[in-house]
């Protein structure tokens, strides 16, 4: 599992249309920031990867998804420190644990 | 349901603005969820907001950056800011709490404790415009005093040496009589001055307070 279903319903007060409105939220737009992550990471601009995966990380994090999480925060602190280590391996996580969680959530509401 | 404040939050994470505002709404508060700088500065023109929710990371222009803007026009009791932040911004919190920001929630946010945090700093605002109240009304009291006080007593030497001036019209008791109406000219104008804000005020006695005019 992805996501926490317990923690997502408490989270929302079992209001199952509000997180199928910020599941669209979410589909209209993650794909800009993980584009604009994946681009950064190959332009080695620190500034944009703390960008990019801060907010992908607040997106995630609505959803309760603690290992999508940790990889965005991992990415979020090497582009804050500015040293970058085994980003293929962790943007390849993200691209493989998104599809899932949103399935996760579709199963939820 | 009752109105229970009108909330302005700032964030460019959509998801998170959008699942604060309707969560909030939801609450019984009539929150405007607004993406930017910009929208925040048009926003805060033309509404009059009990508390602003700022997110501390956004693009070109910085949680931290609006935060001073705010300020330079209104103080933590006219406009309270609570700042939006990762676990992880503890550094700019501590910068956001030096440079104003009444308080800070952090993401995911826990709606329950973002709901605490509001009610507590409109109650502070609410606390702090009746303090306010009541030091203008004390203000006003102290001027009538002084007033009263400053006229009153010219005004008494005019009177009496003008009526016995009418039966007994010297020079002396007149040039009294309009130096006491002079003195009274000059209170008058002298009032102005309390309008400024330049009047310092003082102990007149154990119950009352006056102005120094």
């Amino acid at each position: 599992m992805i996501i926490d279903k317990k923690k997502v319903l408490k989270h929302f007060d079992d209001d199952k249309e509000l997180i199928g409105e910020l599941l669209v939220v979410f589909e209209e737009s993650y794909l800009e920031y993980l584009n604009g992550l994946i681009s950064s990471v190959a332009e080695n601009n620190m500034g944009k990867i703390e960008f990019h995966a801060h907010t992908l990380k607040g997106m995630v994090a609505i959803f309760f998804a603690p290992s999508l999480v940790d990889i965005t925060g991992k990415l979020e602190n090497m582009g804050t420190n500015k040293v970058l280590s085994d980003t293929s391996e962790l943007l390849i996580a993200i691209e493989r644990d998104i599809p899932v969680m949103l399935k996760e959530i579709r199963e939820l509401i | 349901m009752n109105n229970l404040g009108k909330i302005l939050l700032v964030d460019d994470d959509k998801m998170n603005g959008k699942f604060l505002s309707k969560r909030l709404n939801k609450k019984g508060y009539e929150c405007d969820f607004v993406l930017n700088h910009t929208e925040c500065f048009e926003a805060l023109e033309v509404n009059n907001y009990d508390v602003v929710l700022l997110d501390i990371m956004m693009p070109d222009v910085s949680g931290i950056e609006v935060l001073e803007k705010i300020r330079e026009s209104k103080n933590r009791f006219e406009l309270p800011v609570i700042m939006v932040s990762s676990k992880e911004e503890s550094v700019d919190i501590v910068d956001a709490l030096s440079l104003g920001a009444s308080d800070y929630i952090t993401k995911p946010v826990n709606i329950e404790i973002a709901m605490a945090r509001i009610s507590t700093q409109i109650k502070i605002k609410e606390l702090s415009a009746e303090s306010l109240m009541a030091k203008q009304m004390s203000t006003i009291s102290t001027l009538v005093t002084t007033l009263n006080h400053e006229i009153n007593n010219p005004l008494a030497i005019a009177m009496g040496n003008l009526k016995i001036s009418v039966e007994r019209l010297t020079p002396e008791r007149i040039s009294k009589a309009l130096s006491a109406l002079d003195r009274i000219a000059q209170i008058v104008k002298k009032i102005e001055k309390i309008n400024n804000g330049s009047m310092e005020e003082s102990e007149y006695s154990s119950t009352s307070k006056m102005f120094k005019i």
